[in-house]
């Protein structure tokens, strides 16, 4: 008994110190993130994005849209990027084999016709059944595929685009019209450096959508979705800015990202079987630049804001962070080789080693210390005080950083609604930690268990691939 | 104990600094709106008529001595500049003078936060303000990047050929990226044009590369010759730029060496030729750009149909040649160019109008060289039910890889 109580007891001491040191790292993401929104706010204005949409050299675009059963967005999506503002792109639409009428939908709203058209397959996809180009669109081209899920959808994009970038975004989304011009600014200022950027995501669930466009901004009055939202300040205003700045950034926007399409190709495109493409593309991306010893950046463009829509159930919600921390988890074992290795710079010694112990391993400590430290109050191995000192340290920093990232949006890009909602935010943000943040956790150490025990062979499948396209 | 209140109250501080701030704002902007709702009236006057001596003296003194409120006029002028052009243009930019803002723009371009000198730079650039160009030109050395691309930008927009040089000495440094330096010399427009020539034989071959693209999108006809002789140079990224403003500028008699060029080991260089030949005048390149259908590079290929429906009845005959006795590929490819610009469609519609006796499963040798090739849209198009199946969609073997015969045009 008296070596558990020591056990406990040594445990929750660990598990005090595991939490001062994520304190101190996300104190130092929120120095830095600080500063990245104070340079937006203060270079903005001399951001020239006007002279990029004037500028008859600015990089062609194709935005490419993954589209799975989405027949209740789709329509909304391309009317919405049918209307941006930017000089020259193209829109593919890749219908992954729906099983709804998302073709048929888009065939009548969009006037296609088919084509007989000549399919490079540069990255190899599912059959492709057909390529439709619209009679009322100049710039819209819709493929028909098998399905082969949303990495193998985005593949054939990338094989069928023509531009010199390409730009990723989910059907459920939609852009606001200047978005593509902030977002690809960056290839124009660094042509030589950037290779990815990635914009801010914002909920659309409350906001009023018509003919493509967000009329009014409101927030969601779902409380899952409220979570969500304040979930998404935290993610992209502070981890996301943060180690952009570093060019640290393990993923642009899931739903939202743009890429150089010549080092797409030439990596192998998007890996398809895995929850979370994006990242593990990126993180493809940082080896292979640190590898080849070319400067290169990926970067986090806070202004362009692409606005989803986020599941309102528990069950659709619990999925959804079930996939990404398996993802998560599949990528950093798959790219272990990288874990403090000098070569691969800020990528290697803090990036990965930050995603290792805070973001997939977190989950676990916060699991873990909901049982050791009431058992070891209970067994009297832990000081009562000391206990509900560390309970209330990590909720209570956890809303420090939710007013940080409220606070950031606030002083930098001014986009929450008005004040009543900000108050709300606010509320939503404090009782975060009585119930959902425990949610979260366990979805998370559910896809944390999927990944360890049930997905073995992607994993193996998915770094043969990888050593391949290497 | 005492930790956690303090903890409690820096939350509630925090909380209340973002409602505070939030508050502020709101005065501000309604401040903002204020000072614009009283100066937009003046302006529009201003702007409507004839400016008088005294229909200025009476703008300027609806303008605010109050340091925030110039502020925010300032903003006003400096939104509405980029909108006008010529004679209202320059008025307003004199205004903005004797208000004494470009004085405070021109102390910004030396203070010591690296922002304030690109924020005043890119207000000097939307002003058109010429006696800033030599602490622009200064700033092109800053050691901080941002400022230098805010001055490179304002350069281009004082429409001065004498910042080519310095611009392109920024470039060749390391100090500017190519895309902020061509877009500037583009801004400066037509009069860059005679001085941009003399870069096409500069030693640096990024530097003749980019004065040979500028040349095409700034429409110097005079940079023909020399372009055609560039269509030679060494560098893979000169020969490209050269041939894609040569077809920018639909230069004569340079057919035969963008034929030329159609040869070339590297691939964006006969993709960047074979676009050239689709935008000329002269039909006679049809045969030849009929033979790049059958080029090793998808790119290229599918640039050639396209050049070859932009040529016309000539480029459209070669194609409708190619679905008889082409290759498999080239068939291909004609069959979709024809496709996409709508030909097929036009030309079966008229095929069955001029034989209405004939059945349309026997519908000649256009239909069965398309049949042939896969077509089956045309026969949808006319009603004429083939087997039903998904459209025959062909794939490009994988080796025909894009990124590894292009790499150099990224590069550029």
């Amino acid at each position: 008994m008296q070596m558990l109580r020591g056990l406990l007891l040594a445990y929750d001491y660990a598990v005090a110190g595991y939490l001062l040191l994520v304190c101190l790292v996300y104190f130092v993401l929120l120095v830095l993130a600080t500063g990245e929104m104070m340079r937006h706010r203060r270079w903005m204005p001399s951001s020239g994005q006007d002279d990029l949409f004037a500028s008859p050299l600015a990089p062609s675009i194709t935005v490419v849209v993954s589209a799975y059963n989405q027949r209740g967005s789709i329509e909304r999506c391309v009317r919405a990027l049918l209307n941006l503002r930017y000089p020259t792109y193209a829109v593919v639409v890749v219908n992954d084999g729906s099983s709804d009428d998302t073709l048929d939908l888009l065939q009548r709203r969009f006037d296609l016709r088919p084509l007989d058209a000549v399919y490079p397959e540069y990255i190899p996809t599912a059959h492709v059944r057909g390529i439709y180009v619209s009679r009322t669109e100049p710039s819209l081209t819709v493929v028909d595929k098998e399905h082969g899920g949303r990495a193998d959808a985005l593949n054939c994009g990338i094989n069928l685009a023509r531009a010199d970038l390409v730009c990723n975004i989910d059907a459920s989304s939609v852009l606001e019209p200047d978005a593509l011009l902030r977002v690809a600014q960056p290839f124009m200022d660094q042509p030589e450096q950037v290779v990815a950027t990635g914009g801010i995501l914002r909920i659309a669930n409350g906001a009023r959508i018509e003919r493509g466009s967000v009329t009014r901004v409101s927030l969601p009055r779902n409380p899952l979705a409220m979570f969500q939202v304040i979930e998404y300040l935290r993610a992209f205003l502070i981890r996301h800015a943060s180690w952009s700045r570093m060019n640290g950034l393990l993923a642009t926007s899931g739903a939202f990202g743009l890429f150089q399409r010549r080092l797409v190709l030439e990596v192998g495109g998007y890996h398809p079987g895995n929850g979370g493409e994006d990242a593990e593309l990126v993180m493809r991306i940082h080896r292979y630049q640190r590898e080849q010893q070319r400067a290169y950046r990926v970067l986090f463009v806070a202004e362009p804001i692409c606005w989803t829509e986020v599941p309102e159930t528990l069950p659709a919600l619990s999925v959804r962070r079930r996939r990404w921390q398996r993802a998560l988890a599949e990528i950093l074992i798959a790219y272990r080789p990288l874990l403090l290795r000098p070569q691969y710079g800020v990528f290697g010694l803090l990036a990965y080693p930050y995603y290792l112990f805070v973001e997939l391993l977190g989950p676990v400590i916060e699991a873990t210390a909901c049982i050791t430290i009431p058992l070891a109050v209970l067994m009297s191995a832990l000081d009562v005080g000391f206990a509900v000192a560390l309970v209330l340290l990590a909720l209570g920093y956890s809303l420090f950083l939710t007013f940080s990232a409220l606070a950031l949006d606030e002083f930098g890009y001014r986009r929450s609604p008005s004040l009543r909602d900000l108050l709300r935010l606010s509320l939503y943000g404090a009782m975060e930690g009585l119930g959902y943040r425990q949610l979260a956790v366990f979805w998370r150490l559910q896809g944390l268990w999927q990944a360890i025990w049930r997905g073995r062979d992607d994993q193996l499948k998915m770094a043969g691939r990888d050593l391949g396209a290497a | 104990m005492i930790f956690l209140l303090v903890c409690a109250v820096a939350l509630a501080a925090q909380l209340a600094v973002i409602v505070a701030h939030r508050l502020y704002q709101r005065r501000l902007d309604a401040f903002a709106a204020r000072v614009r709702g009283e100066i937009t009236g003046p302006l529009v006057d201003l702007l409507a008529s004839e400016v008088t001596a005294s229909a200025r003296d009476a703008f300027l003194a609806h303008i605010p001595s109050d340091s925030r409120a110039r502020a925010v006029v300032a903003d006003l002028l400096l939104e509405t500049m980029p909108k006008l052009r010529g004679s209202a243009r320059d008025e307003l930019a004199e205004l903005f003078d004797e208000a004494g803002f470009t004085a405070q723009y021109l102390h910004g371009l030396s203070s010591s936060q690296a922002w304030r000198r690109a924020v005043a730079a890119q207000a000097l650039g939307n002003l058109g303000a010429r006696r800033a160009a030599g602490d622009l030109l200064n700033l092109l050395a800053d050691p901080a990047p941002d400022v230098r691309l805010a001055a490179a930008r304002a350069l281009g927009k004082l429409g001065m050929p004498e910042v080519i040089e310095p611009l392109i000495q920024a470039y060749t440094r390391g100090a500017l990226a190519y895309g902020p330096v061509a877009t500037s010399i583009l801004r400066i427009g037509h009069a860059a044009g005679l001085p941009l020539m003399d870069y096409l034989h500069h030693p640096e071959p990024e530097v003749r590369a980019l004065a040979a693209r500028l040349l095409g999108v700034l429409d110097v006809f005079e940079a023909g010759p020399s372009l055609v002789e560039a269509l030679s140079d060494e560098d893979a990224r000169m020969r490209t730029a050269a041939a894609g403003s040569i077809g920018r500028l639909g230069i004569e008699n340079a057919a035969l060496p963008l034929m030329r060029a159609l040869s070339d080991d590297r691939a964006e260089v006969r993709l960047a030729a074979v676009a050239a030949l689709g935008q000329g005048e002269d039909h006679s390149v049809a045969g030849v750009l009929r033979l790049a259908l059958s080029d090793e590079v998808y790119e290229v290929r599918r640039a050639a149909a396209d050049a070859l429906v932009a040529l016309g009845a000539p480029g459209i005959a070669e194609l409708i040649g190619v679905l008889s006795d082409g290759e498999e590929m080239a068939r291909a490819h004609a069959v979709e160019a024809l496709e996409r610009s709508g030909h097929a469609d036009q030309m079966l519609q008229r095929w069955l109008e001029a034989q209405p006796g004939v059945p349309l499963a026997a519908a000649g040798e256009f239909l069965r060289a398309l049949a042939a090739a896969g077509g089956q849209a045309p026969f949808e198009a006319a009603g004429v039910s083939l087997d039903g199946s998904g459209m025959p969609v062909r794939r490009v073997p994988a080796d025909d890889h894009w990124p590894s015969q292009l790499a150099g045009v990224a590069e550029e």
